[in-house]
């Protein structure tokens, strides 16, 4: 049996990282940028594939500019993360709606080859590579299987690591529609992945 | 009916999923060997998605993002630039502030000194001061204080160098207004009644100014003596002839010089009578 995985978290330290940060410590900033970019480029692809590191950036600028008035723990600097990059999203589209459409991650088939892939640093590149692909490829699965809301609140759920409540407070919806949301999600991924292997 | 709707009726092992099981899928918590029946592969799935955000970071991309972030926090955190703002418009404000306390207090101080208003030391001093460069300003001991006895409403201050009436007449005997003139009165009153009755003027207008208690006219005669009186030669007015030619009562001083008054009415040379004045 596999460990289950575990986020990257950054603990009791998180508080003195906050305020190393809140004063301008690159290091610190570092720290912070490390432990939470993967999944927000990752929740960013899913929703506008090759754009979602221009609009990571500027969610961190963002971020950047609204940390020093910062207060709360890490869980609520993560979801305070990802509500900056849905916002970031929203205007994404907005804009994308003015302007000819532009392919995103799951528009063509085959169009994920394009997408670039982060190189490793730890020990095992090999490794990396291969979860990267392997995340990557479950992402763009969930996103394709399931509607927009429902991919929407499994990838805050799943890559952003938030509970519902926060969930609920990004997407603007209540907390019980999104546990509606997420069975509805569960069982139609639960219908769509089963399907060709019981047909195999 | 549609092919996923039979295949959802077809699958009469899958449970429904409790809310605490449903948040360890979406929380890639459940392995797929652990799954409820049905949800192997959703499992599966969610896992390798949860496992994305421990992937790799690009460091160049995270060196340029964070050098961004370290500047932006920088100049968003306010309190190097704000402090040196306060501090310049601080001293800016001091400075005027301070300069404009000053040309008051020169002002009104030196308005205070033209007037004579400032106390007698700070006056003095200043008269002084500014005296060599020919200004001229009330000097405490000019003026001031001889217009102030002048209506007899000197002020008891411990500031004022001479003492009250000390100038002109007796000391401490100012407590009513305008004394002298009243003294020149009754010496005036006396004397034309006495001249009215035919009496002695001396002995009546000393008497009058000192209330009955002249002993004009007593050259060490005793009191019973005839009138043999020598008329004073001087201090006429003062009605003092003593026994030994001292005097021995002396009248109140008029402030305003009220017994002057009376020799510019040729009543310098008032006789003086022996014995006491009735």
């Amino acid at each position: 049996m596999a460990t289950p995985t575990t986020r990257n978290s950054l603990g009791d330290q998180f508080k003195g990282i906050l305020t190393a940060a809140q004063d301008g410590g690159e290091w610190a900033v570092a720290i912070l940028y490390r432990s939470l970019h993967p999944a927000v480029v990752s929740y960013l692809r899913a929703r506008a594939g090759d754009e979602a590191e221009d609009l990571a950036s500027e969610t961190w600028i963002a971020i950047a500019r609204g940390l020093p008035s910062f207060s709360g723990d890490e869980p609520a600097f993560r979801s305070w993360v990802f509500t900056i990059a849905h916002r970031r999203l929203i205007d994404h589209h907005r804009a994308s709606s003015r302007r000819p459409r532009t392919r995103t991650l799951h528009a063509v088939e085959g169009d994920h080859h394009e997408s670039t892939i982060d190189l490793p640093a730890g020990d095992d590149p090999a490794g990396a590579v291969l979860d990267a692909l392997a995340g990557d490829e479950a992402v763009r699965r969930i996103v394709d299987l399931l509607p927009r809301d429902q991919a929407e609140i499994v990838l805050l759920r799943v890559v952003g690591g938030l509970p519902v409540d926060d969930v609920a407070a990004i997407t603007g919806r209540r907390p019980g529609t999104v546990r509606v949301l997420q069975h509805r999600a569960l069982r139609r991924l639960a219908d769509q992945l089963e399907r060709p292997v019981n047909e195999v | 009916m549609s092919e996923p709707s039979i295949a959802r009726e077809m699958h009469p092992n899958r449970h429904s999923l409790d809310e605490d099981t449903a948040s360890r899928l979406l929380q890639g918590l459940v392995h797929a060997d652990d799954a409820p029946p049905g949800y192997a592969a959703v499992a599966g799935l969610l896992n390798s998605a949860a496992q994305l955000p421990l992937g790799p970071v690009d460091e160049d991309a995270a060196a340029t993002t964070v050098s961004a972030m370290v500047e932006v926090i920088r100049d968003v955190t306010p309190a190097p630039e704000i402090s040196r703002r306060k501090t310049m418009l601080g001293k800016l404000l001091a400075g005027k502030a301070l300069a404009a306390v000053a040309v008051v207090g020169l002002t009104a101080t030196g308005a205070a000194a033209a007037t004579g208003s400032l106390p007698d030391p700070a006056q003095a001093v200043v008269s002084d001061a500014v005296g060599h460069v020919g200004v001229n300003i009330p000097h405490p001991s000019h003026g001031k204080s001889a217009a102030h006895r002048q209506d007899g409403k000197d002020k008891p201050s411990g500031d004022d160098d001479a003492p009250a009436g000390d100038d002109q007449g007796q000391p401490g005997d100012n407590s009513e207004p305008n004394n002298g003139q009243q003294t020149s009165t009754d010496a005036h009153n006396a004397r034309d009644a006495a001249k009215e009755a035919g009496e002695k003027v001396g002995p009546a207008v000393c008497a009058a100014v000192t209330d009955n208690k002249c002993q004009a006219g007593q050259h060490g005669q005793g009191s019973d003596s005839d009138d043999q009186g020598t008329p004073p030669t001087e201090n006429p007015g003062q009605g003092q002839s003593g026994e030994h030619g001292k005097p021995e009562v002396t009248p109140p001083a008029p402030p305003n010089g009220g017994i002057e008054t009376g020799a510019e009415n040729g009543e310098r040379d008032l006789p003086s009578g022996k014995g006491k004045p009735e």
